[in-house]
């Protein structure tokens, strides 16, 4: 367990590493650089000044010398200033990522209620007609675009009960009701999707734990269905879909780019797609650098987990 | 090697031609739904191809009807804010969804295979170089960086679409990395090995051959997946493109329009999930009958 611990962390971080260059790359491909974007965009001429900002981001040095300047500021917490705000990036990113975070509990809350249910009652009524509503009804999650759902809930509860998402973001603690009502639903049809693979993949688990000698072992020994069921079968193969949580942690935030949006909350996803219309280099870097990061961290806790909780599991 | 080849092909080929035919016939009538979303995609297509002759209008032709004009039997579908006939966009936005969907799907199914082969074949350092560039594209958030791309690059459709192809890559090549891994332990691998094979002709002849029902069902998979992928650009207006696109219909912009014309939320959106979800439908049909032990794992 020790070595297989060491062995993952040790791959997580070579694999950081390489998102760590690539979020660095990416920003040095900007057609001209940087600062003559912000030239084009904010209207600053002076030469004097440009060099002097330029001198600032240290973009006038050699590749590899900024590569070490870029890592040693990110190993010191210094992620580089907005372009748009002239506060640090990685503040900017803090104060938007409780509503994110918000979001995305709702969401998988919301997708393990609805999938781990509908997976087990589709799995022990396996080819039935309750078994393929409830794949038809998966398949659908995975095929609704997000954004067409959400368009849907704001347009017509709008024409038919004149009913108004709240704008803006409240906040959890001080304006509970408000808050609930401007996330519930935004919460639910993030998670719409994620409930789609969520229940798939229960529905696959479940089959197959079915099929093993301890579920008959369990039967012959006269137990209810409902007890073989719940204590030996569900518990076992809700192990599997741990593992699918940490997966759907990059779906999520992409989909939070388009549920932001169109609810109107101040989240990372709506703070990220402002950047881009607005060409702040800096922000979609460190954005970019942090949600990757926080994808190659909960991959690795998932496997560590998977691998404590079922040690028959190796790799 | 060849004549074996030959001869082996000679001999199986008559029963063969007849037996597939009636395999398919006899799939189709164990999978009526993934044969049923068969007949919808080609139904689509078909539109998407016919395109110029089913919809009433040219893509972009404004002041067909009067502007917010209510599906009738006269609009099918309405028309938009510019008097645009909506049916005939969408009928025409089918070409470039479509279209979009298929290259990355198979392009990227392909960069799947070869990536999978190369570092399923070769292991060792090979195997975990590459391993840890699919892991870092795969650790991506999928749509922050097309909008990073995007805003570096412009909202040129081939750039969203090169991207596209590379983020579909990592999947399909860690399922058929496996699958060769696998595949190499097999006699009829050690036998070509053992009568001197090339690696080469070991991974074109013996070892791709098994990885393809898998490669089948990965890009059509990918389709309804990048679909869903390039319609969601497109809703937040990061696709720029002449032609019309069903995301594009629906953008994030024309909210207080649709308040206005909901029809015009409709149809695009069904046009989407209709497809995307003949799309996967099909392709978990086909796994089941190619390749049965991807399930749960797409």
């Amino acid at each position: 367990m020790r070595d297989y611990v060491i062995r993952r962390v040790l791959l997580a971080l070579l694999t950081l590493a390489i998102v760590v260059f690539v979020s660095f790359i990416l920003l040095r491909l900007t057609p001209g650089d940087a600062v003559m974007q912000k030239v084009a965009a904010g209207g600053l001429v002076d030469p004097s000044r440009i060099a002097q900002f330029r001198h600032q981001l240290g973009i006038d040095d050699p590749i590899i010398v900024q590569f070490g300047h870029y890592l040693n500021g990110i190993i010191h917490g210094d992620f580089g200033t907005s372009f748009q705000t002239s506060r640090p990036t990685i503040d900017e990113f803090g104060s938007a990522l409780p509503v994110t975070l918000e979001l995305g509990i709702i969401a998988l809350i919301f997708s393990v209620l609805l999938g781990v249910p509908l997976g087990i009652w589709s799995a022990i009524r396996q080819d039935s007609p309750s078994d393929y509503l409830g794949r038809t009804i998966a398949v659908l999650g995975i095929a609704v675009p997000s954004f067409w759902l959400g368009i849907l809930l704001i347009v017509y509860p709008s024409i038919w009960f004149k009913w108004e998402w709240p704008r803006g973001s409240p906040s959890l603690f001080t304006d509970t009701a408000t808050n609930l009502k401007a996330f519930l639903v935004p919460g639910m049809v993030l998670g719409f999707a994620s409930s789609a693979y969520v229940m798939r993949f229960m529905r696959t688990t479940m089959l197959n734990t079915l099929r093993e000698d301890y579920i008959r072992t369990a039967r012959s020994k006269g137990l209810m269905e409902r007890v073989v069921i719940m204590r030996h079968a569900v518990r076992v193969s809700l192990l599997p879909v741990v593992t699918l949580i940490g997966a759907q942690l990059g779906v999520l935030l992409g989909g939070s780019v388009i549920i932001e949006q169109l609810f109107g909350l101040a989240g990372v996803g709506q703070q990220t797609f402002i950047a881009v219309q607005a060409r702040d280099y800096p922000q979609l870097q460190t954005n970019l650098l942090i949600l990757s990061a926080a994808i190659v961290i909960s991959n690795l806790l998932t496997d560590l987990c998977y691998r404590w909780l079922d040690p028959r599991v190796s790799y | 090697m060849a004549s074996i080849d030959a001869a082996l092909t000679a001999t199986s080929a008559l029963p063969r031609r007849r037996s597939r035919v009636s395999a398919v016939l006899s799939a189709a009538r164990k999978k009526p739904l993934g044969t049923a979303c068969l007949v919808v995609i080609v139904i689509y297509w078909a539109l998407a191809i016919l395109a110029p002759i089913v919809s009433r209008t040219g893509y972009n032709e404004p002041l067909y009807g009067p502007p917010f004009h209510g599906p009738s039997l006269h609009y099918w579908f309405g028309t938009d804010d510019s008097g645009r006939d909506v049916y005939s966009r969408v009928v025409w936005a089918a070409r470039t969804d479509l279209l979009v969907s298929l290259i990355t799907a198979v392009v990227g199914g392909s960069g799947s295979v070869l990536v999978g082969l190369v570092s399923g074949y070769f292991g060792g350092l090979v195997d975990m170089l590459v391993q840890r560039v699919v892991d870092a594209i795969q650790a991506l958030p999928g749509l922050i960086l097309l909008l990073v791309v995007v805003a570096i690059f412009g909202t040129n459709i081939a750039i969203a679409m090169s991207v596209i192809t590379i983020l579909t890559i990592p999947i399909g090549a860690r399922i058929i990395r496996s699958d060769v891994l696998q595949l190499r332990q097999m006699q009829y691998v050690e036998a070509a090995r053992s009568v001197g094979a090339s690696d080469w002709r070991i991974m074109t002849r013996h070892v791709f051959r098994g990885v393809m029902p898998t490669a089948i069902v990965l890009m059509t998979i990918a389709l309804g997946a990048n679909l869903l992928v390039e319609a969601s650009l497109a809703f937040l207006g990061m696709v720029s493109s002449q032609y019309p696109d069903w995301g594009l219909m629906l953008n994030s912009g024309a909210l207080g329009t649709m308040e206005q014309a909901p029809w015009l939320a409709v149809v695009p959106g069904l046009a989407i999930t209709i497809i995307v979800f003949a799309y996967s439908m099909f392709g978990d049909a086909l796994r089941d009958i190619l390749d049965p032990k991807l399930r749960g794992v797409t």
